[in-house]
């Protein structure tokens, strides 16, 4: 089966919008590709004016937010860096036990992988006068509006990205189950510095699968 | 009837799978757009309740059809089968801002088109058609089935990049605001649903943007659906969210203690009796919503050109009128020469039918009982507590002639002086009331020092230190309950107590609360107590607060039937009680800090104890 992948844009971010963005990212791109029946549910971002859709499914909802978390966690302990976070769906096909070959395979048949830049807000420097003050505070305040509208104009790209990807490239999505397709998402390992590569790495030497990247 | 038309047109008709699937594709995008452009309430028929946890739970058969449950919303489907003739239709559905005139009675006003939705199926006589018909004449069915699970699912992945899409497009947050907006807007979201489309201007098309989703291929055509919408909506009266105001300095603030009345007035005991003597508009910058509170406080000090921060005079001759807190050694004179600037106008002006009988019959404030006594001892002592201050001289005249007032038997206009003091907090913590009725039960306020909490840093920078009035954060509430806790105390007390000061800590303050409550006698019986002459506040420097409660609790107002006091229930007591508890929380826990200040204070005499 051919596995489709589409990279999105690269978002460059602050920690306190990691959660925000990668929720609204990974939702649409689920809500794409749950097709079964679905009851959406719109939901507002925290921190962006961005509107984007759930499927409504809770436990989704609670494994995005878990990946999130450790994403997090990550980028904690790792900040400045460029990282990947990985979506794929994928069948799964009953082999017989053999060597080197698990019981099951993972047939990838669609990934999408999510760039994004983790910055470090910046730090103004403190001044004497509470004038320097106030006007450091505003004009933090208006770079701080001002990347804010970048950034939502950016993820209204990645969004469309999604959109156009998800509806141009859909020949090879298999027979819609009644429930989510297969799935896993993949974030930086917290004990590599390489990011989830190596997990994909090590899985794809696992499986056997000739895992195409 | 549709197959029929594309046979006509074309020779060649969709299997009815297909076209099943067609049909369905025009009304889902009709009901997903409208959904998120069309008010809820011009549906006639909204009757599903909140979605259910399960997406199958409650789902009706069209929410089946590409496994998109939707809200009900029948403006979107009305008659939608009835009217449309043939798949071979477009649908066109405009999304039109409406923009009233409000000049005009007519409801109509300009609009213009913001969004323009098209959906359209074609058949491709020479492409699919030619391509697909040898395979059709193969295997039929099977042919068959393919392509309509292929249109299926493509409708399905579309459909839902078109629910998401809807939300993207800068309508929805028109739509969203005029949703969650209560107020009357100007504005309004329209929808036109046609079979053709009318040509935009050449400035129009130039204007707008164009997005087109992948086309649904079918056996012999193929299905398309693509807007066209402004980008940037650029909209002058759109309902904007309540944003803070910053606080500043307005310094022609024609404020009075009238306007502490009025703002009572929004939380009056919903008897359903409106103020009607009042007039709708007020000149007071914090006066500008009637029951709309800001997240930050208009400030109504104004400044002095000596850095002194007091309320503006009203300047018409109504009876309201405030002092400054004043020294009883003034003499006679400087009160005379303050009289007029003391006698400014409300910015209210009290319609005719406003008697004393008809101010405020909140149970919190009692007017018609015994002033509270102050003790004369005090009166013409001075024995000031606070520091002298440059301000003093004003206060002095102010308050003399408050005094003035008060005593003159014919002058029942000018019955009340309520004074708090609030010195320093860090200074004396002390809480210094002086209060003043007259016979009848007209309450007004003299002597006023407004503070507003959310201009607390500012009155510390303008203000004199000594005169810093008490700017605790979040104790206008508790300033203003504790006044009126005065007033019921004072109720007790006999007439000859005239003048007089009390300094309170707020722990003095609190015992005297659960003194009230434990002696209170019945609100009616209270209420209805003519007050005796009105007391004399001496105490030469005190200083009085008044505060803004944005709470809800009631509080006095004026123009009020005297109904309203006579309906006093048992559950009005039980409210009163309840707001008292929550007062005295909030002083135990902000005078927690401060212990050791307020310890010396409560050895002073309680409220009218000389």
């Amino acid at each position: 089966m051919n596995c489709e992948t589409c990279q999105l844009k690269e978002l460059e971010l602050e920690p306190t919008e990691i959660r925000d963005v990668l929720r609204c990212i990974l939702h649409t791109i689920f809500f794409h590709r749950t097709l079964s029946l679905v009851r959406p549910k719109d939901v507002d971002c925290d921190f962006l004016e961005i509107t984007y859709v759930q499927c409504g499914l809770p436990e989704l909802e609670k494994e995005v937010d878990e990946k999130i978390d450790q994403f997090t966690a990550w980028v904690e302990k790792h900040p400045n860096r460029r990282s990947q976070i990985c979506l794929s769906f994928f069948d799964e096909k009953h082999r017989h036990p053999g060597w080197f070959v698990n019981k099951t395979e993972r047939i990838y048949w669609e990934q999408w992988f999510i760039n994004l830049h983790i910055m470090s807000p910046k730090r103004y420097s403190k001044s004497n006068s509470s004038k320097g003050l106030t006007n450091i505070g505003a004009n933090a305040l208006e770079e701080t509006s001002t990347r804010r509208a970048a950034l939502e104009s950016s993820i209204n790209e990645v969004l469309f990205q999604i959109i156009n990807f998800a509806n141009e490239k859909k020949d090879h999505i298999p027979a819609i189950p009644d429930r989510i397709f297969n799935h896993e998402i993949m974030i930086p390992s917290s004990d590599s510095v390489f990011g989830w590569n190596t997990d994909v790495i090590r899985r794809v030497l696992n499986s056997g699968h000739p895992y195409s990247l | 009837m549709a197959a029929a038309a594309a046979a006509a047109a074309g020779g060649v008709s969709e299997p009815p799978m297909v076209e099943q699937v067609i049909t369905e594709f025009f009304a889902k995008s009709l009901h997903i757009i409208l959904e998120s452009r069309s008010p809820y309430d011009s549906s006639r028929n909204f009757t599903r309740p909140s979605p259910p946890s399960s997406p199958l739970a409650g789902s009706q058969p069209r929410d089946r059809w590409f496994n998109l449950a939707l809200r009900d919303c029948p403006a979107a489907l009305e008659n939608f089968d009835l009217w449309r003739q043939s798949n071979l239709e477009l649908l066109v559905i405009d999304i039109v801002l409406v923009q009233r005139d409000n000049t005009r009675t007519a409801s109509v006003g300009a609009s213009r088109i913001i969004e323009r939705w098209v959906i359209k199926y074609e058949t491709s006589r020479s492409g699919n058609a030619i391509k697909n018909s040898g395979k059709k004449a193969r295997s039929s069915s099977s042919q068959d089935h393919s392509l309509y699970r292929r249109a299926y699912s493509g409708s399905t992945v579309l459909f839902r990049s078109l629910y998401l899409v809807v939300r993207l497009l800068p309508a929805y947050h028109l739509f969203q605001g005029l949703n969650s907006s209560g107020r009357i807007c100007p504005l309004s979201l329209s929808h036109k649903i046609s079979s053709f489309v009318e040509p935009f201007t050449r400035a129009e098309d130039a204007e707008m943007k164009h997005y087109a989703f992948a086309p649904i291929e079918t056996l012999f055509g193929s299905l398309s659906l693509s807007v066209s919408y402004v980008p940037v909506l650029e909209l002058a009266a759109v309902p904007e969210q309540p944003t803070p105001v910053p606080p500043e300095l307005i310094k022609d603030y024609v404020g009075s203690p009238t306007t502490d009345f009025l703002r009572k007035l929004d939380s009056l005991p919903s008897d359903g009796i409106a103020p009607a003597c009042f007039p709708v508009t007020r000149r007071h910058s914090w006066s500008t919503g009637h029951g709309v509170r800001t997240s930050v406080s208009p400030f109504p000090m104004s400044s002095e050109p000596h850095g002194r921060l007091e309320p503006r005079m009203p300047t018409d001759n109504s009876p309201t009128a405030y002092s400054h807190p004043h020294n009883t050694s003034s003499s006679g004179k400087k009160r005379n020469t303050v009289n007029e600037e003391c006698y400014p106008s409300p910015p209210l002006s009290p319609s005719p039918s406003h008697s004393p009988s008809s101010y405020p019959r909140n149970p919190f404030f009692r007017y018609e009982s015994a002033p509270l006594s102050i003790p004369t001892a005090m009166a013409g002592g001075g024995g000031s507590r606070l520091p002298p201050s440059p301000r003093r001289k004003d206060k002095q005249q102010c308050s003399s002639q408050n005094e003035n007032l008060t005593h003159s038997p014919n002058d029942k206009s000018i019955v009340s002086k309520d004074l708090v003091k609030l010195s320093e907090f860090q200074n004396e913590k002390s809480l210094q009331k002086v209060l003043s009725f007259g016979n009848d039960d007209l309450v007004y306020f003299r002597g006023l020092k407004l503070t507003r909490t959310s201009s607390k840093l500012f009155i510390m920078d303008e203000l004199d230190e000594r005169e810093l009035v008490f700017a605790w954060e979040d104790k206008d509430t508790i300033i203003d309950q504790l006044r009126r806790i005065d007033i019921s105390d004072r109720d007790d007390q006999g007439p000859s107590q005239e003048g007089g000061s009390l300094t309170r800590s707020p722990d003095a303050a609190i015992g005297i609360l659960m003194r009230i409550l434990q002696n209170a006698p019945g609100l009616r019986e209270r209420l209805l107590l003519p007050g005796p002459s009105a007391p004399v506040p001496q105490e030469p420097s005190l200083q009085r607060v008044v505060t803004e409660e944005h709470g809800s609790s009631a509080s006095s107002s004026t123009g009020v039937p005297s109904v309203l006091l006579r309906s006093r229930t048992a559950a009005d007591a039980l409210e009163e009680l309840n707001k008292y508890k929550e007062i005295r929380e909030s002083i135990l826990n902000r005078s927690k800090g401060h212990s050791c200040s307020t310890k010396l204070l409560e050895e002073k005499p309680a409220d009218g104890d000389p």
